[in-house]
């Protein structure tokens, strides 16, 4: 659950940052609270599915990491193409995937990014307690 | 440390009485070592069953719903499941790394991170063994 919470955590800081940035840019329109209201049930939304996910595997069987990978990006893709379209902030066209992209791509792969130095980390402090009992020897 | 040995004949069951002040970091592995002599687990090979002691298992592993255990060269069936071991097996340097496997975390030698948030487990029989996301912390805690 802490993870999933980091996660989302992560994920909507990234999203506000990439809209920020590309509203600096002109490439998007003013971002509003009403907008950034839906980003967040977005996030939550995905942060779900995604404990969901871990929910089964941990219970019912790990997956590989390409099938992984490609579920919670459809996740991403799913939840901000629905939840996008319904709220009106985009049009329930095949267009939209092509607008979203842009967005869902640097914020997943970060998150996923952000997944691996965790567990970086963790190697790194066993690691280095495995070289001190080693020398205690 | 004062190591204290009485030796009798009398004695009917061989008793280890620790008395310390505050528990250290190397006192709790020391128990940890002695419950794990304490304990044998019934390893079955080529129909012959035999008495593994905990220090020589590697790790266990479950494979459709039986459960096998690994010596530094040598795979036996174990009797147990693997819920059982777990069980059986807290408290001491062994731990649940997968849904599937418990590793004995003395038998690692070095921990490396995957692309997916797993690590990877070098052992000291230069085996392989991946630990799941979902047991990362209960993994990291046996090497606090």
């Amino acid at each position: 659950m802490k993870d999933s919470i980091t996660s989302i955590s992560v994920s909507f800081t990234g999203t506000i940052l990439v809209f920020s940035i590309c509203e600096q840019l002109n490439i998007v329109p003013p971002i509003t609270s009403g907008f950034v209201l839906i980003l967040f049930l977005m996030t939550v939304t995905i942060g779900v599915c995604n404990e969901l996910l871990n929910l089964y595997e941990k219970k019912i069987r790990e997956l590989p990491i390409l099938l992984d990978f490609t579920i919670r990006l459809l996740c991403c893709y799913v939840s901000v193409f629905f939840l996008g379209s319904l709220l009106g902030m985009m049009p329930f066209q095949w267009i939209s995937i092509w607008y979203i992209t842009p967005v869902i791509l640097p914020v997943f792969t970060t998150t996923y990014f952000i997944m691996l130095s965790t567990a970086k980390r963790s190697a790194d402090s066993i690691n280095k307690k495995l070289e001190r009992q080693k020398n205690q020897k | 440390m004062k190591l204290l040995i009485e030796q009798s004949l009398d004695c009917k069951e061989t008793e280890i009485k620790i008395t310390c002040n505050l528990m250290d970091e190397r006192l709790s592995r020391l128990i940890e070592q002695i419950r794990l002599f304490s304990f044998s687990v019934t390893g079955t090979k080529d129909g012959v069953a035999s008495m593994i002691p905990l220090e020589q298992i590697f790790y266990f592993d479950s494979v459709e719903n039986k459960t096998y255990l690994y010596v530094e060269k040598d795979v036996y069936q174990c009797d147990k499941k693997l819920y059982e071991l777990e069980q059986l097996l807290k408290e001491t340097t062994f731990v649940r790394i997968s849904k599937s496997c418990i590793l004995n975390a003395e038998k690692v030698i070095e921990v490396k991170a995957q692309l997916n948030g797993r690590l990877e487990v070098k052992l000291l029989n230069l085996e392989k063994v991946l630990v799941s996301k979902h047991y990362i912390r209960e993994f990291k805690e046996k090497f606090k």
